[in-house]
């Protein structure tokens, strides 16, 4: 499916606070054309206030988002805690997964818990990983 | 005579008599029955007259056992057959009320035949004797089982000294029972020879004329009064009997001749030689003059005495053995004895004396039924040589006069005697530690009391006070025991005051019995008073302290131990800590008799533990601390790891470069064993680090989870696994733990698979119970040398240097385990396999 010359996605969101893991998830996605769009940021407040300003433009809302966890300022928990406040047609426009290298089991429960996050991956992302997001989507 | 003897209206003589008669036809019909018959049988002439002996006199149908009438009819029958007189064993025949009740009665029945001159069978004499109150006499025996019955449950609940000494008087009380029974058997054999005799003498039939001249006679008076009827008839009473119109039975008869009405009395009858005998008299006023029917009741009488005096001793015997089971000290129950022996026993006097030290006088110690005036008499009373007592003492057996008037040892007491109507005595010995030490004296107004029974009771009586002052004695010793008990004290108080312990003896109303000097510093200390012997510990305590005081120190006496650590200021302030401890202090019997409280001084032990404590806390905080760095240098350590897992693959992915491919594959390696190393110090930080959170594992879910993860990371993914899990009963446990436990043992497994091997598999079997969950996960993997399956759960140890790993697993495994409280142990064959098995314990609550 992602050797397909068309990208499975139009748009996809990546908040990592590390900049060789915001390249490297961006790289992955691109170079196995996972989306044909990949919006990067850094911080996670930053990327809740994009989701907040573009309610009204549904083509700029990304398909799937992968989140870190650990983040200085808002963490992925706190950003998911800030997401399910956002409108239920964002919120259906689009998935959520936590990608870290954490495997503190704790931050994966919580994760799983999450009826937000549909799935947690460690880190680096991989092509595994999309493939199984990809099966997630049908 | 003849025609005198035809005026005499012999019907109206024999319905007078005395005796219970009925007289029968042959056909058992009635033709007559005597007065006294129809009034013990509670019926009346002529209701009986002319009727059937068995209409009248029916069983009684509430008694299922009544064979009254059986017996009689045999009785009657057997004197119509055989002509002869025939004496019936003593029957139960009860009596038909008017009211048609039945009244219980025993009756001694005799049946006598009247023949006439073809020797036929004219009349049966039947006569009775209502013998209901003597047998009421041997129902007597059954009360007295009662009374020992009695004694024995109320010596159960004794003391066991106590019931020793009651088991011993029982033991006498069946011996003396034995004797009443003995004594009533033999009574009864008396009343049935009595009977036999009566039947052959009958009543004695005298008539006496106006002048008191004897009329008619007949044998059985002719014998009654040892002479012949030629030597009584036609002579007056007082030709014959000199001096009889002084008696009292004169008297009796000459109010009967002159007022005519009838008299009925017992008489004792001394003859000439002295003898005496007891003689039922009916007199009856008749033409010529007086009318007398004379019965011998002399044997009745003297059993009856016999029986009386026997059970007088009975109930003295058994006061006195109750009184020995009662009665705790010498004086009152020798004061006691000597009262019951007047109450029960009727005698007139009792005293016990005590003999002095050179047994040349013996003192009245307790004393009953002698005159104030006479007191002085006793105390003391010189031993004179051949006396009463001094006969006990030289015989060492009892003494006994049965007549005062005579014999030379009692001439000292002879106007005493007479004085107080004492006519017999008995002086029996009281024996304490082997030796004679007093003597038990008793005085009878009776002559001839002192018969081989009674001797033989009063022996026992008096080994029974002997018995009870010699268990005084034995606790007397046992008090004299407790006093040099107390003389060693002095030792103890020795060790008491100069022990480091404070100690303190309070009674059971919490008054100070004792306590040393320690106690009383730190009384001083702590509640800032002086301690007193005897006053009240509760009472020295701050008004508003009292009450909870009083409340810990029931407690204790209730058996609870009190353990208390308090601190008090010294008077220079240093606080100081004491341990205090109590427990009760109880008796022989088991009663609380006390509080022993000690107090030891532990302050010093305290400071020691506040700096361990403190210590403790530093270790502990520096534990988490390190706990926290590891845990969070990990995380640091591994993120970047994972950034350069993804580079790495980048260049795996896109270089064609042979050599750069083989050093990222190297690096790949490299981060990979140093991830594990993060990921096991990681999972050990944590489990040190975080509290056990209780929850219901999903077992087969979490296994399936946990392979499913390896699986993904994992190059060897064509191990089989098979999965069996009998989770019926729940199981609760720490999740992330168990999850942990998981990965180590199945990720080990899969690491040291067999490479040679074809078919390689990991089993992995769990069973849940109410108790735990048992887990096994075994492979056919390389196996673990025999040598070092001991080490495979230290830290660090490494079995192979070729399988990547920190050394950590199995280690984290068994801490993990044993936090959960389990156990883990492994088999293992080198080559062949290995398999772990781990116990949880199931947190079902």
């Amino acid at each position: 499916m992602m050797t397909n010359i068309n990208p499975v996605y139009d748009l996809v969101m990546v908040i990592d606070d590390t900049p060789e893991d915001l390249y490297i998830t961006n790289r992955v996605i691109l170079k196995n054309n996972f989306a044909s769009t990949v919006l990067q940021f850094s911080m996670a407040q930053e990327a809740l206030k994009y989701l907040q300003d573009n309610q009204s433009a549904i083509d700029k809302i990304p398909q799937i988002i992968f989140l870190d966890i650990h983040m200085p300022v808002m963490n992925g928990f706190e950003f998911l805690k800030a997401y399910d406040r956002l409108p239920d047609f964002i919120k259906q426009h689009n998935k959520v997964y936590v990608i870290s290298s954490t495997f503190d089991e704790g931050d994966i429960i919580n994760v799983r818990k999450d009826k937000n996050a549909k799935d947690f991956f460690e880190k680096p992302l991989t092509r595994e990983a999309m493939e199984k997001v990809l099966q997630q989507k049908i | 005579m003849l025609n005198e003897m035809s005026t005499i209206d012999f019907q109206t003589l024999f319905e007078s008599a005395p005796g219970l008669y009925l007289i029968l036809t042959p056909e058992l019909k009635i033709l007559t029955a005597s007065d006294s018959y129809l009034q013990a049988t509670m019926t009346k002439r002529e209701s009986v007259v002319g009727r059937h002996i068995f209409e009248v006199f029916p069983d009684n149908p509430g008694d299922e056992s009544a064979d009254g009438v059986s017996n009689l009819r045999a009785s009657l029958y057997s004197v119509l057959r055989n002509r002869v007189a025939h004496t019936m064993a003593v029957q139960k025949y009860d009596i038909r009320r008017p009211d048609g009740t039945f009244e219980v009665r025993f009756w001694s029945p005799m049946n006598k035949p009247l023949l006439n001159a073809q020797q036929e069978v004219k009349y049966i004499i039947h006569r009775v004797e209502d013998v209901t109150d003597f047998m009421k006499i041997q129902n007597e025996q059954e009360r007295k089982d009662k009374i020992a019955e009695d004694l024995l449950v109320r010596i159960g609940t004794m003391e066991m000294e106590i019931f020793k000494r009651a088991q011993e008087i029982q033991q006498l009380n069946s011996n003396l029972e034995k004797q009443v029974v003995a004594r009533s058997i033999e009574l009864i054999k008396t009343e049935q020879q009595f009977r036999k005799s009566l039947d052959s003498l009958m009543e004695g039939i005298q008539i006496i004329d106006r002048n008191w001249r004897y009329v008619y006679v007949n044998d059985a008076l002719a014998l009654h009064g040892k002479t012949t009827k030629e030597n009584l008839i036609g002579f007056t009473m007082m030709e014959r009997y000199p001096g009889i119109e002084n008696t009292e039975v004169f008297k009796t008869m000459e109010q009967c001749m002159n007022d005519r009405t009838p008299r009925h009395f017992e008489n004792e009858f001394v003859y000439p030689d002295k003898t005496h005998r007891w003689f039922e008299l009916s007199i009856q006023p008749v033409e010529q003059g007086i009318f007398v029917l004379s019965l011998d009741i002399t044997a009745r009488k003297e059993a009856e005495e016999k029986v009386n005096r026997a059970n007088r001793l009975y109930a003295f015997i058994s006061q006195i053995n109750q009184q020995i089971v009662h009665v705790q000290d010498e004086k009152t129950l020798l004061k006691n004895c000597c009262d019951i022996a007047i109450e029960f026993g009727k005698f007139k006097i009792a005293w016990i004396g005590k003999f002095s030290e050179r047994k040349n006088e013996i003192s009245l110690i307790e004393q009953s039924g002698i005159a104030e005036k006479d007191l002085p008499k006793f105390t003391p009373l010189k031993l004179h040589s051949g006396g009463p007592q001094d006969i006990v003492l030289k015989s060492d057996s009892y003494f006994v006069c049965n007549d005062l008037r005579q014999g030379d040892e009692m001439k000292n007491l002879r106007d005493f005697a007479k004085e107080n109507n004492i006519r017999s005595c008995m002086v029996l010995p009281i024996v304490r530690g082997g030796k004679i030490v007093a003597t038990f004296n008793l005085y009878a107004g009776e002559l001839d009391f002192f018969k081989k029974e009674e001797i033989l009771l009063m022996q026992e009586v008096t080994g029974d006070i002997s018995f009870a002052m010699n268990i005084f004695d034995r606790d007397e010793q046992r008090k004299e025991a407790e006093k040099a008990l107390l003389n060693s004290e002095s030792n103890l108080r020795t060790i008491f005051e100069n022990t480091t312990s404070g100690f303190l003896l309070l009674d059971a109303a919490f008054n100070i019995v004792s306590f040393n000097k320690q106690i009383s510093h730190f009384a001083i200390n702590a509640f800032g008073f002086d301690m007193k012997v005897n006053s009240n510990f509760v009472e020295m305590v701050l008004p508003e302290r009292k009450e909870p005081f009083r409340i810990l120190l029931e407690s204790i006496l209730r058996g609870e131990s009190m353990y208390q650590e308090v601190n008090y200021p010294d008077p220079d302030g240093i606080i100081l800590w004491y341990r205090s401890t109590s427990s009760r202090i109880l008796d022989r019997n088991g009663e609380a008799v006390g509080i022993c409280l000690t107090v030891d001084n532990i302050t010093d032990r305290k400071k020691a533990e506040a700096e361990l404590e403190l210590q403790n806390k530093e270790l502990i905080k520096t534990n988490s601390e390190l706990d926290r760095f590891v845990y969070s240098v990990s995380h640091d350590l591994r993120s970047p790891l994972t950034s350069v897992l993804g580079l790495v693959s980048f260049i795996e992915e896109e270089s064609k470069e042979k050599d750069t491919l083989e050093h990222a594959g190297m690096i790949r390696s490299r981060i990979t064993r140093l991830d594990g190393f993060i990921r096991n110090i990681l999972s050990y930080s944590r489990n040190n680090r975080m509290e056990i959170v209780r929850e219901q594992i999903q077992v087969e879910k979490t296994i399936r989870e946990v392979i499913e993860n390896l699986r993904r990371f994992n190059e060897q993914n064509d191990v089989v696994f098979e999965v069996d899990v009998d989770e019926k009963t729940a199981f609760f446990s720490d999740a992330i733990r168990m999850h942990t436990v998981l990965e180590n043992l199945i990720s080990n497994s899969i690491k040291y698979q067999d490479p040679e091997k074809q078919n390689r598999w990991i089993k992995i079997k769990a069973t849940t119970s109410e108790k735990d969950l048992k887990l096994e996960v075994e492979d056919n993997g390389v196996g673990i040398e025999e040598e070092n399956i001991g080490k495979i759960f230290g830290m660090f140890y490494r079995v192979s240097g070729k399988v990547p790993g920190s050394g950590l697993g199995l280690y984290i495994v068994k801490e993990v385990v044993g936090k959960l409280g389990g156990t883990v142990t492994c088999n293992s064959v080198a080559g062949k396999g290995t398999s772990f098995v781990v116990h949880i314990k199931n947190m079902v609550q």
